[in-house]
């Protein structure tokens, strides 16, 4: 029976090539953004290469210490010192890897690669790490391997670079192993090459991994605060139990440091480390994130992105219900039921519906392609702009996931639901002697 | 006409139930995505009070100690000032350049940082949050931004002016705000975070200038900096003006090249060079260039399902219609005529929709608000439109409902232009 509908559906939809048009037109436009939507948050939280274990990952960005000083109190905002590295993170018990990452200004911001022919400064993102990041990030090695915990501890000037920067530098990605290169009038020396992670991976992006011990002063701390530095930490559990463990863990550490330091000052975490999920969600750690206010926000997008072509879907349907009412009137009058007559118009819009599903998921990887620069912060209330220079790389796994295609599907079939079923079944309650009058 | 549009748009309420939904809907929505981008743009567009276009910056940078050719010698405070300084006098012999001047700190116009504090005129007790902006005296600082004159010295005078610690040139705006005349020079405030009163001199004004680029023109008070050592090398910056007549593409080409070879002095070098506007689109692209990508694309989304359901609906119906047509066109109607009929159709449809999603916008409006644009900064009375709840809520109401109906009407057009040309005979034969 399906089968004759779809069948009849289709001829249907070759007599009305207008309406056809317009109807797989309009389903598709609605597709097409919801599911721009659902990839762009699907790029934030699927494990996506070199962020395979985002599952598992946790992190801690920044710490709040409160100092006293006789009767003032001031406050400072920033991230945790080498000491409170060695002293508090890397003897965690509760994570299976421990890493950190320096966000020293100086690194973050004002990296510029000085090359050999002399054509002018560039500007390259370099990330001061350890060792354990390659282990939390599973990063191909075209050549070479990660810089060692011997190299961290000596301050070595090593350097993993990706293949794009290799090209860039040497003009090839192979047998660069040992080469050099300037970073701020400083030689590093290659000892790995990666294949490249996109931009669109923030938590491990780079184009320079260097030891964190290559910046000045790295065992610095700030604020007169022994405790409190650039560093943040990302840990790898291997479950969320793990990383409920690793909170209380943290949480005690805390609490211990904070009685031993009554007048002195207070350290706050808030509640991290967080999960990968909600770093997706949340614009700052120190806000508490309501859950069911983000829900409704969501939802209320996705309902009003599916609600306006729904509506418009309905108009169109209605007024086509309305051509095609003595061929109901006709089958009514031969015994067909009304929920048959349901079915079939349900069926007829499914096809439909499902052709401009198709359309709409073209559309929408054609435009997160094209305007990868922006499309996937476009939603974002603080907008990292993508540097100059800066290849933003979209993956296959990120738009081609099975996921994607289910969620595609689904969308179709609610959408189909959505614009259907009110005017069909308003249409169908006509009786037979009205519908059959409307022949003629 | 009317009457009769009336009648039919009546006659086909069911049908035309699902359009008029969906335009209310739509109206609603437009409010939402499109205040934002009209509030940014009216915003942008108002003067910025300095001549941008012939302006560029250069980022000074210090070698790091473990780099080649680092002097550890050349690193004392002293020989840091005079290097930077060296630096800002070598720019300006460049061909093309008109002037340069030291530009210190992270607070200037169009920068990434900001500095505030609130001001107190003497003899009042009301508060005006002010932003500071810093610059080097005797360095031609206000004529290389060309800063508009305000009344008193002019902006040559301002830069050569003999400045204390607590002395400040006001915009004509913070000097309304704070003291209700464009002229406050010699006028005093005090500064209000300070337990003792502390007394800052107004020692002249410029024209009203915009912070950002899509802000509003907002109170800012430009304070003399004497010690240069905090700042060099992380937050000095060299300002450059170019001649009249020069090409700032070609300037950067010729400028770029040569300022990396030579531009360097001690253990400082110029790093980068980026026209004004360069800057200005930069610092943007984190504020108001998404609000535009974002909601723009969502106010497409909606006007093309909007423009595709009208068109969708209209079209439908003209099989039903064709008899109605065919009468009024065989009593004498012109195809024009039938097309204005339908035309007027969507317009009352539109004009129903858009006063019932508007009506409903404005609740939440009064309650929460109007879009006030990207300004952070506490809104001072400033008279523009966008300022005013009345006149933004009409003015912004009719933009929308003009864009509505120009949408409405594409997608009437064709459908109309369609059933208005059949002949009368073949619209009556069933009849």
């Amino acid at each position: 029976m399906i089968k004759l509908y779809l069948k009849q559906a289709w001829e249907l939809m070759k007599q009305n090539k207008l309406f056809s048009t317009l109807y797989v037109v309009g389903t598709g436009l609605a597709i097409a953004m919801t599911m721009i939507m659902a990839i762009i948050y699907y790029v934030k939280i699927a494990p996506v290469y070199p962020e395979v274990n985002r599952m598992n990952t946790l992190y801690l960005k920044s710490a709040k210490f409160e100092k006293k000083v006789e009767n003032n109190h001031s406050q400072v905002q920033w991230a945790v010192s080498y000491k409170a590295l060695q002293e508090w993170f890397y003897p965690l018990k509760n994570a299976l890897v421990v890493s950190a990452n320096s966000n020293n200004n100086d690194w973050a911001e004002n990296c510029y690669v000085q090359p050999a022919d002399r054509s002018g400064d560039f500007k390259v993102k370099v990330r001061l790490t350890d060792p354990a990041f390659f282990r939390i990030y599973d990063f191909r090695f075209l050549e070479g391997k990660p810089f060692t915990d011997a190299d961290l501890s000596s301050g070595i000037h090593a350097a993993v670079i990706t293949d794009d920067l290799a090209r860039r530098l040497f003009g090839t990605a192979e047998g660069v192993l040992g080469k050099t290169f300037s970073l701020n009038y400083t030689d590093f020396k290659v000892c790995g090459v990666v294949r490249s992670a996109s931009y669109l991976t923030a938590m491990s992006y780079s184009e320079v991994y260097a030891p964190y011990s290559v910046a000045a002063n790295y065992r610095k701390s700030e604020y007169d605060i022994p405790y409190c530095g650039t560093f943040s930490v990302t840990f790898l559990v291997e479950n969320g139990a793990q990383g409920d463990a690793l909170r209380e863990e943290l949480k005690e550490i805390v609490r211990k440091e904070n009685l031993a330091n009554p007048n002195d000052w207070q350290v706050n975490f808030w509640e991290q480390p967080i999960t990968h999920l909600t770093t997706a969600f949340q614009n700052f750690v120190n806000e508490e994130m309501d859950v069911w206010a983000m829900v409704r926000k969501y939802l209320l997008v996705f309902l009003v992105l599916l609600l306006v072509p729904a509506l418009n879907l309905s108009g169109m349907i209605a007024s086509r219900m309305e051509g095609r009412l003595p061929e109901m009137g006709v089958r009514k009058s031969f015994g067909a039921g009304r929920r048959i007559l349901l079915s079939q118009v349900m069926w007829e819009n499914l096809l439909l519906t499902l052709m401009g599903g198709a359309l709409g998921l073209i559309l929408a990887w054609l435009v997160l392609y094209v305007g990868r620069e922006w499309v996937f912060t476009v939603l974002d209330d603080w907008v990292d702009v993508v540097p100059e220079g800066v290849e933003v790389r979209v993956a296959g796994e990120m738009l081609f996931a099975p996921l994607i295609f289910l969620a595609a599907l689904l969308l179709c079939v609610l959408l189909n639901l959505l614009s259907a079923l009110v005017p069909a079944w308003h249409s169908l309650r006509k009786p037979i002697v009205s519908s059959l009058n409307e022949k003629r | 006409m009317l009457k009769l549009i009336l009648k039919n748009l009546w006659a086909r309420r069911r049908r035309n139930g699902w359009l008029l939904a969906e335009l209310v809907l739509v109206s609603i929505i437009s409010w939402v995505v499109l205040d934002p981008v009209i509030v940014v743009t009216h915003d942008r567009n108002i003067p910025s009070g300095y001549n941008a276009d012939r302006l560029c910056m250069v980022s000074v940078k210090a070698l790091q100690p473990s780099a080649m050719g680092y002097d550890p010698a050349a690193q004392d405070s002293a020989t840091l000032v005079d290097s930077y300084l060296h630096l800002v006098r070598r720019a300006a012999d460049f061909e093309g350049v008109e002037m340069t001047t030291p530009v210190l700190g992270f607070c200037y116009p169009n920068s990434q940082g900001n500095s505030n504090t609130g001001l107190v005129a003497e003899g009042d007790s009301i508060q005006v949050p002010v932003m500071q902006m810093y610059f080097m005296p005797h360095t031609r600082f206000f004529e290389t931004y060309g800063f508009k004159p305000g009344e008193g010295l002019t902006p040559a005078e301002l830069s050569d002016y003999n400045y204390t610690p607590d002395d400040m040139v006001l915009t004509e705006n913070a000097a309304e705000k704070l003291f209700h005349t464009k002229n406050a020079t010699g006028k005093r405030c005090i500064k209000g975070r300070e337990k003792d009163s502390l007394f800052v001199r107004v020692v002249g004004n410029i024209g009203t200038i915009k912070a950002y680029s899509e802000w509003r023109p907002t109170p800012i008070a430009f304070r003399p900096i004497f010690s240069l050592t905090e700042y060099i090398p992380d937050y000095a910056h060299i300002l450059i003006r170019l001649k009249e007549g020069v090409s700032m593409q070609r300037f950067l080409h010729e400028f770029r090249p040569w300022m990396v070879k030579e531009l360097k002095q001690g253990n400082l070098f110029a790093r980068t060079v980026s026209s004004y506007e360069q800057l200005i689109e930069e610092y943007e692209n984190y504020s108001s260039t998404p609000i535009y990508r974002r909601n723009l694309a969502m106010a497409l989304f909606f006007l093309v399902n909007l423009c595709l359901g009208v068109a969708g609906t209209f079209w439908l119906q003209t099989r039903t219609r064709r008899e109605e047509v065919g009468v009024m066109l065989s009593f004498g109607a012109t195809p024009g005529r039938i097309v204005r009929l339908l035309m007027g159709e969507g317009a009352v449809l539109t004009l129903i929709a858009s006063a019932t999603g508007f009506f409903i916008y404005l609740q939440y409006a009064v309650k929460e608000g109007l879009h006030k644009g990207l300004c952070w900064m506490q809104s001072v009375n400033d008279g523009y439109w966008v300022s005013d709840f009345t006149q933004h809520f009409l003015i912004v109401s009719g933009i929308i409902f003009l864009l509505l109906l120009a949408v409405v009407w594409v997608g009437i057009y064709l459908p109309a232009r369609n059933i208005s040309r059949i002949s009368p005979t073949e619209a009556l034969r069933d009849e």
